[in-house]
């Protein structure tokens, strides 16, 4: 996909989601507090720009020439997929963490992402993994006085 | 003559200094991975910030600053792989004279010129923020929200090239700063029933996601960087003929990063190159630059080092944040409930002097540190990349998590992290996104507050002296901009 692509895709995009936002601006129900402008004034008017600069956007990726020089940079599925399974690993840490506590958890997370990024020396992995969840445990629970889930399962 | 006074008697609290030194150490080390910029490096320790004092939390954010401009020469030299983007121009001498066997030397050039670059930066900081911020002093909400579009239209310079796209992410920002109760009626906005977003969207959290989520994100499908050699690790400094011949660049470097510092959104990358083109022309060894000059390695890196502090001159004053490490630098003064801007020097002047002195230890910190940090950052930077990511997402999380103890944060965090990488995808800049998010509340707060004393009368914001001076000069910017996106003159692109 070129730069041309990617700005008209932009502008649609953004151009869907001004309109959602403005008939959400719309909806917002003022106070007998509010003053002339409102509490959906504002946003309404941020909508209405970021529409009309969407729909510019586009014009200008229809109407510019894309040079026959220009690269057309494919995404990577590899790249895309390591990416993608991260921000899964990322949404597990989170929903895990009150279950199986900040040890576990912060030593998982680890673990799957050096993976992920290519770690294979299996003996270094294990013991980065051990030490990383202990470490910052004592960082933040010892040093920072920070209250680490210590995790509902082990009761 | 106070300010320095006060800063001086800053120092005498043992946290500063170590605030300085811990800062720097970080700085130099996050600058010396390459794809860890001084901003993501500021990003990590963010949320550590929030138990400390603000003046400690704020000259840590700013030592790390200072540091990682060194840190970034470091693989800069040595492997031919900029840490930092400023350091990017240091990499054509730099390597040369690494190739040359001469590593040691400039590193020490460069260290020695950072070290006068942000001294450098330092004293033109103190003089010009404080008279800036005195003369904003006198702002009526009017022109606050003047200030505010101001604020926004140096959106152009910091659009990388596409001024609707740098519209649409302040856009984005003004959007996510909208979320949460008005600030005139406290009807809440864009909450959809949650309890969480009803205080609005920290500004630390779309930093944190923006700067070190994405990167990471990105960085995870990288291949590895070069390996650097253990035997480069002995640092020499300048001797005085060579002072005297590195004195031309650097003071050329000083000039160009105090005038590029102080512009929103050129900062330290453009300064570099701009000084080390310059240092050239006026060089009585044109000829070297290319092939191992040591002016080719002063005059970038002493403007770079001067960009450090002379960008904190439009946050300090005017509240605008230039770049990106100063638009986290903000969300250090945020997080303690401190807005930068003119109010700052009369609520909070003990932080800004602070901050000062903070910098003057930070920058003697960088030369003791960067004297003996050289083997420990080889180490670093031959370290596998799988563990360094790991690493530093494990600790994103947990001081995220830190800040609130809320999940929903966490969520909120990686959300922005993909976000980010949509941004990066389709080539938006980040850096108005923050600037929207930072100002919305300004701009908004200011406008309606100005419209209920005039009775709705729009005329406030021209007949008030100050704001019609700020709506001209941010028009004025504006018609350049336009000039520039819109004009006649043939970009490269379309002549292809």
């Amino acid at each position: 996909m070129n730069d041309a692509q990617r700005d008209r895709l932009l502008g649609i995009v953004g151009a869907a989601f001004a309109l959602a936002y403005i008939a959400q601006a719309r909806g917002i129900e003022d106070s007998l507090l509010a003053d002339a402008v409102g509490a959906g004034g504002v946003p309404q008017a941020a909508g209405i720009v970021m529409l009309l600069a969407s729909l510019a956007l586009v014009a200008k990726g229809l109407l510019r020439r894309t040079p026959a020089a220009e690269p057309s940079e494919a995404l990577s599925p590899r790249r895309l997929a390591i990416g993608a399974v991260l921000v899964l690993a990322l949404i597990g840490y989170v929903l895990l963490l009150p279950l199986l506590g900040g040890i576990v958890m912060v030593s998982a997370l680890v673990l799957v992402v050096a993976l992920l990024a290519g770690a294979r020396d299996r003996l270094a992995l294990a013991l980065f993994t051990a030490l990383a969840g202990v470490v910052l445990w004592a960082v933040f629970s010892l040093a920072l006085k920070v209250r680490v889930p210590s995790g509902s399962i082990w009761g | 003559m106070d300010a320095w006074l006060q800063s001086f008697g800053q120092l005498a609290s043992g946290w500063v200094v170590i605030a300085a030194f811990a800062g720097v150490l970080w700085g130099i080390l996050g600058g010396a991975l390459p794809g860890i910029s001084p901003s993501i490096a500021m990003a990590l320790l963010l949320p550590f910030t929030v138990g400390m004092a603000p003046t400690t939390a704020l000259v840590l954010l700013a030592s790390v600053y200072v540091g990682a401009e060194y840190g970034g020469s470091i693989p800069a030299i040595l492997i031919r792989t900029p840490g930092t983007n400023s350091a990017a121009a240091t990499v054509v001498d730099g390597y040369a004279m690494a190739q040359q066997g001469r590593a040691g030397e400039a590193l020490g050039i460069s260290l020695m010129s950072g070290l006068i670059g942000g001294l450098f930066g330092l004293a033109v900081l103190v003089l010009a923020t404080e008279s800036l911020a005195r003369v904003a002093l006198a702002f009526t909400p009017a022109a606050y929200f003047s200030l505010g579009i101001l604020g926004l239209s140096v959106i152009a310079g910091l659009s990388g090239g596409s001024l609707l796209k740098g519209l649409i992410a302040a856009l984005l920002g003004l959007m996510i700063a909208f979320i949460g109760s008005d600030p005139v009626s406290g009807v809440p906005r864009f909450t959809y029933g949650s309890a969480d977003l009803l205080g609005g969207v920290k500004p630390i959290l779309v930093m944190v996601g923006l700067f070190a989520v994405t990167e990471m994100l990105v960085q995870i499908g990288e291949p590895a960087w070069a390996k650097a050699l253990k035997s480069q690790a002995r640092l020499k400094l300048p001797n005085w003929a060579m002072s005297k011949r590195l004195a031309r660049p650097q003071a050329i470097g000083a000039v160009i990063g105090t005038v590029e510092g102080v512009t929103p959104g050129a900062g330290g990358t453009i300064a570099a190159f701009m000084a080390y083109s310059e240092a050239r022309r006026w060089s009585r060894h044109p000829e070297e630059f290319g092939h191992g000059s040591p002016e080719g390695i002063a005059a970038p890196e002493s403007a770079n080092n001067v960009v450090t502090a002379t960008a904190l001159v439009p946050l300090l004053s005017l509240g605008i944040p230039g770049s990106n490490s100063a638009a986290i630098l903000l969300g250090g003064f945020l997080i303690h409930g401190l807005q930068p801007g003119p109010m700052l020097f009369v609520k909070a002047p003990e932080v800004v002097y602070g901050l000062y002195g903070g910098l003057l230890i930070a920058n003697l910190a960088m030369l003791l540190i960067g004297l003996v940090i050289l083997g420990p950052c080889i180490w670093l930077v031959n370290r596998p990349k799988p563990y360094l990511i790991a690493a530093i997402l494990a600790l994103v999380m947990s001081g995220v998590y830190a800040i609130h103890q809320s999940l929903f944060e966490l969520m909120l965090v990686i959300g922005v992290g993909v976000l980010g990488c949509f941004m990066r995808w389709v080539k938006l800049p980040v850096l108005p996104l923050v600037l929207g998010l930072v100002l919305g509340y300004l701009v908004e707060s200011n406008l309606r507050r100005s419209l209920v004393i005039s009775g709705g009368d729009p005329m406030i914001f021209f007949s008030d002296r100050v704001s019609l001076a700020l709506l001209c000069l941010a028009a004025l910017l504006t018609a350049y901009t336009l000039w520039k996106e819109f004009g006649p003159v043939t970009r490269p692109a379309d002549a292809a």
